[in-house]
C-alpha cells in the first residue's frame, strides 16, 4: 500500500472533511453535507466513519474498530486493515488504550475519557427520513425547529403497540436545538451520549452528511411525560462467559438443548471481564 | 526538521480539534510552527492554519498591513480566492491591524441562514496573549461547567459576539492565536460572561 498517501487519502479530501467536521462540532447534532468520497468498501458498510477515521488519524493514534460490539466481525476488521495498511498506526482492542475508536452500532460499556475520539457509522442520518422523503423539506424542517412529525410518529406508535417500539436508533434532542439520529445504538446506549467526556463523531458516506455531540452536551431522547423513554431491560441478564450483569446483552440460543441464554454484546469488555484486566 | 504537510498539518487539526470541541482549552501549535519556512512574513500559526483549512473549494480573507503580498502568496500556494469580507469563508485578521478592524470583521462577516448554518465565516484573529486567566467565563457544550479565558485585545469583540451570535444556529466561530502559537477556539455555541 506505499503507492497511497497517508491514510489513503488525497490531502484535499482530508481538508473537506476537516472543514466539515470543525462546522459539525459548532453546531452540534446538525448534519453538515460534504463531498464523501468513493471508498475501497461499499457505500453503507461505514464509509462515513471510515472517511472521518481517516481525515483524524495521526502516526501516534492507538486504533479501535468495532462492529456491534465486535472487535472481530469481517466489517471491523476490514476497515482496520484499510487503515493499518495506509497509515501503519497501532490497533488495540482495549477500549481504555485506544486514541481513536470506530464504531458500528454501539457504544463502548467502559466509560469514554476527554482524550478520546468516538465515531459511528450512521447508514441514516436523517431522523426525519421516515415521515418526509424530500431533503429540500427535512432541511427546512430543521431550520424552523418544526418537530411535530415526529412527536407524532412516536404517538401513532404508542397508540399502535403501546410503546415507542424504537429499537435502535432512538431519536434525540441534542443541545435543545436539533433532533439527531445516533446512529443504530441500542437505546441502552442513548445516556452515553448525553454529557459524554469524549468528542462523538458521526458521518454517513452514502447520505454525504458529518454531524457531532461534542463532550458535554445535553442530548435528551425523545420521550412523553407518560410514556418515559425505556432502555431495553438487562436487569435480569447475567452474561454466561463472564458473569456481567447490567450491560447490553446479545440473546443466542443453545443449539442443543434449545435454551435462551445471553453473553455481553461488547466482546472486548466481557474478554477483559474474564482475563481480570478489569474489575468483576 | 522541515515542515511534514501531511503530518504537522494532522497534529495541529487535531489539537484544533482538542481546541474546538472543549472551548477554553489551549492547544500549543509551537512545534509544528516551528519548522514551517515560508517566504512570507506572518505569524506562523495563522500560516499553519492557513494551510489546514484552505484550498480552490473555499474562499478567504486577510485584514492585516501586509494583506494584500500575504494573500497573494496564499492564493498562489493553495489555489483559494480571495473575497470581500462579507462573502469569505475563512477571515484571517493580524494583529498589526488594529481593534477596529477586528470589530468591523465580526460586523460584517457572514452568519450563515437557518437552512445552512453552516455557511458562515470562520474568524481567525492574532492576538498578543492567550491565557486561562480568569476574565471571561465560558459556558456551553464542550465544557463541564465552566472556563476562564483571558485575550490581550482591545476590542470589544466578546460583546460583538454576543451581538452576532444571538440568533442560534445562526453565527459564527473564532479561532484565537497569540505570538507563542497558542490556540483557542470559540464556536457559536458558547457562551461569554465576564
Amino acid at each position: 500500500m506505499k503507492s497511497y498517501n497517508f491514510a489513503f487519502f488525497d490531502e484535499g479530501s482530508k481538508r473537506e472533511i476537516r472543514r466539515a467536521t470543525l462546522k459539525a462540532i459548532a453546531l452540534p447534532g446538525y448534519q453538515v453535507p460534504f463531498a464523501s468520497r468513493e471508498m475501497p468498501i461499499a457505500r453503507g458498510w461505514g464509509t462515513g466513519g471510515l472517511q472521518l477515521t481517516l481525515s483524524l488519524v495521526g502516526k501516534d493514534d492507538k486504533i479501535k474498530v468495532i462492529d456491534q460490539g465486535a472487535d472481530e466481525s469481517v466489517n471491523a476488521v476490514n476497515i482496520k486493515k484499510l487503515i493499518k495498511n495506509t497509515t501503519d498506526v497501532e490497533e488495540t482492542e482495549f477500549t481504555e488504550e485506544a486514541t481513536l475508536i470506530q464504531s458500528r452500532h454501539r457504544i463502548p460499556e467502559i466509560e469514554l475519557r476527554e482524550d478520546q475520539i468516538l465515531v459511528l457509522q450512521v447508514p441514516i442520518p436523517e431522523p426525519l427520513r421516515e415521515i418526509e422523503p424530500s431533503e429540500y423539506i427535512t432541511k427546512r424542517l430543521h431550520a424552523d425547529k418544526e418537530y411535530s412529525g415526529i412527536w407524532l410518529m412516536l404517538f401513532e406508535r404508542i397508540m399502535k403497540h403501546g410503546s415507542m417500539a424504537t429499537g435502535a436508533d432512538h431519536p434525540v434532542l441534542v443541545n435543545n436545538r436539533y433532533v439527531m439520529a445516533p446512529s443504530p445504538i441500542p437505546r441502552f446506549d442513548n445516556h452515553k451520549l448525553n454529557n459524554s467526556k469524549a468528542l462523538i463523531l458521526l458521518g454517513a458516506g452514502r447520505e454525504k452528511k458529518i454531524y457531532a455531540v461534542p463532550p458535554y452536551t445535553e442530548v435528551q431522547s425523545l420521550a412523553f411525560e407518560d410514556y418515559p423513554f425505556e432502555v431495553e431491560n438487562m436487569d435480569d441478564k447475567v452474561c454466561r462467559l463472564c458473569g456481567a450483569r447490567g450491560v447490553f446483552m446479545d440473546e443466542l440460543i443453545d443449539e442443543e438443548t434449545k435454551e435462551k441464554y445471553y453473553q455481553c454484546n461488547d466482546v472486548s469488555y466481557c474478554l477483559q471481564r474474564l482475563n481480570n484486566e478489569i474489575a468483576n | 526538521m522541515k515542515f511534514d504537510y501531511v503530518h504537522d498539518i494532522q497534529r495541529a487539526y487535531r489539537k484544533l480539534i482538542d481546541s474546538i470541541s472543549k472551548p477554553g482549552t489551549i492547544s500549543s501549535l509551537d512545534e509544528e510552527s516551528r519548522k514551517l519556512d515560508l517566504a512570507v512574513s506572518c505569524n506562523k500559526s495563522i500560516l499553519v492554519l492557513m494551510l489546514m483549512l484552505l484550498d480552490t473549494e473555499v474562499t478567504f480573507h486577510i485584514a492585516g498591513q501586509e494583506a494584500e503580498n500575504i494573500s497573494r502568496y496564499i492564493s498562489q500556494l493553495t489555489y483559494s480566492r480571495v473575497a470581500p469580507l462579507e462573502e469569505a469563508d475563512f477571515i484571517y485578521i493580524l494583529e498589526d491591524v488594529g481593534s477596529k478592524e477586528l470589530e468591523s470583521a465580526i460586523k460584517r462577516c457572514k452568519i450563515g441562514d437557518l437552512v445552512n448554518p453552516h455557511l458562515s465565516a470562520t474568524l481567525i484573529i492574532e492576538v498578543e496573549e492567550i491565557s486561562n486567566h480568569k476574565d471571561l467565563v465560558l459556558r456551553g457544550p464542550g465544557i463541564k461547567e465552566e472556563k476562564y479565558i483571558s485575550i490581550s485585545t482591545e476590542a470589544r469583540w466578546a460583546a460583538l459576539r454576543a451581538e452576532k451570535n444571538i440568533e442560534y444556529p445562526l453565527g459564527i466561530e473564532m479561532y484565537f492565536v497569540d505570538k507563542e502559537h497558542k490556540l483557542l477556539a470559540l464556536p457559536r455555541t458558547t457562551k461569554i460572561t465576564k
